[in-house]
């Protein structure tokens, strides 16, 4: 009796102990460095999702990447929105995002409160855009700010619909450069066609916005210091299932952060 | 005995860093302790105060109108700036001077606060930049703890009559 006792009283002392060690480490780990997500929605075809509904792409956040805000035009970004205006939800088409309940009061938390979506930064602070579907034809990206579209144009929540995005929000925006982590064998045989596929859907310029005048002043850097709500469950399937993955496809995944051909081409 | 060193060198990072994630954890997610500077807070928070901030309300969506709040600079996101809470979505905002003869109102839009500095004279706030949204805050202040002639929870706003009640 006093020996399972004291066996339990250790297993108690050693749950807390591993507790305090790895709850924190965790949290700070996916915070800081990185997490995985599930892309859903169309709104980024083809080059998320290019399956539709059948496969949702599995994506590696990169918060490490983005830590002092220094976010590139064609960056694929993740940014979490609070809430949605009501005048905005007209442009929500192909089931994007859940319809979010008007709450006046924030007491009462909104039916979706921290909808996460992942776009594709177009402009950065000063510059000029030609914006789709947004009240304003040409819109100055104000200070501090950042405009952010999906790839399938008409089929996208983004800043043709509620304006430029604030360039950090806790708990409003994580920008962070998104890693596409896909099936070995699928990535390499969809490579090629995907490239393919993003070159003709920029360079054709239909439907694309495209930067009237770009602002070519330099920035300062800005630390990042924007926390996301993580979960521990995220990290052990990060490190059983997906470490080793993970690892390897830092290297194979570089297809992401290229910048598409349209900002290369200095035609309007 | 370079066993031993370098044992007691791993043990030792180890610690630093187990520490260093519960500091993070414990900032991030419960609160901290900030020095505010700056005159647009004045009299409730003088220059180089040290205060109390919990991040718990921003979690549990507790911000109310009259508390003080720490938030990421709109048009900085690197520093942060103190105000307080006038109104949250869905209010009514008067935008213009109380002594101005034709009043002007805005609604804060969902998802947004509008903040202001107690020191209205000398205070870039909302009015300057517009509602801020509601992700930008980062927590709450509620205590003061420098100087000690002041220590204690703090002052309602001298400016009460900003705050709309229809």
């Amino acid at each position: 009796m006093a020996q399972s006792q004291g066996w339990v009283k250790r297993y108690i002392k050693a749950f807390c102990k591993g507790f305090f060690v790895a709850v924190p480490v965790a949290v700070t780990f996916l915070d800081r460095v990185a997490c995985v997500a599930r892309v859903e929605g169309a709104s980024m075809q083809p080059s998320l999702n290019p399956g539709g509904s059948q496969s949702s792409d599995v994506v590696l956040l990169n918060h490490w990447k983005v830590r002092n805000f220094e976010v590139h035009r064609g960056d694929i970004v993740s940014l979490v929105l609070l809430t949605v205006t009501p005048s905005t939800r007209q442009q929500e088409i192909g089931g994007e995002e859940e319809e979010v309940e008007k709450d006046i009061s924030l007491a009462k938390s909104p039916k979706n409160p921290e909808q996460k979506i992942i776009k594709r930064v177009i402009a950065l602070e000063g510059d000029i855009v030609r914006t789709i579907g947004h009240k304003n034809r040409y819109v100055k990206v104000p200070r501090g700010h950042i405009w952010v579209e999906g790839d399938h144009h008409g089929h996208s929540f983004d800043s043709n619909s509620f304006g430029p995005c604030h360039i950090c929000k806790d708990h409003s925006s994580h920008f962070y450069q998104v890693n596409s982590q896909r099936k070995k064998k699928r990535f390499r045989k969809r490579k090629k066609k995907m490239l393919l596929s993003l070159t003709q859907h920029y360079l054709l310029g239909t439907k694309a916005s495209i930067l009237v005048w770009r602002n070519d002043l330099k920035f300062t850097t800005k630390h990042f210091n924007c926390p996301g709500f993580a979960t521990p469950g995220c990290f052990l399937w990060f490190i059983v299932v997906l470490g080793p993955r993970a690892l390897r496809m830092f290297g194979e995944s570089r297809l992401m952060s290229q910048r598409p051909s349209w900002q290369l081409s200095k035609s309007l | 005995m370079l066993r031993g060193v370098l044992g007691k060198t791993f043990r030792l990072v180890g610690y630093t860093i187990q520490y260093g994630c519960i500091a993070h954890c414990a900032f991030e997610y419960v609160g901290g302790v900030v020095m505010c500077s700056g005159p647009s807070m004045e009299p409730t928070i003088q220059n180089s105060d040290i205060v109390f901030a919990e991040n718990l309300s921003r979690h549990f969506y507790g911000i109310q109108r009259g508390d003080i709040v720490i938030a990421k600079s709109p048009s900085d996101p690197k520093s942060n700036i103190c105000k307080r809470v006038i109104g949250l979505e869905g209010d009514k905002i008067l935008t213009t001077s109380p002594s101005d003869f034709f009043k002007s109102h805005s609604y804060v839009p969902m998802g947004h606060v509008w903040l202001e500095g107690d020191n209205l004279q000398n205070s870039t706030d909302s009015r300057c930049y517009g509602p801020i949204p509601y992700g930008l805050i980062r927590g709450r202040i509620f205590f003061k703890i420098w100087p000690l002639s002041d220590f204690g929870f703090l002052r309602a706003s001298p400016n009460g009559h900003r705050f709309s009640d229809d």
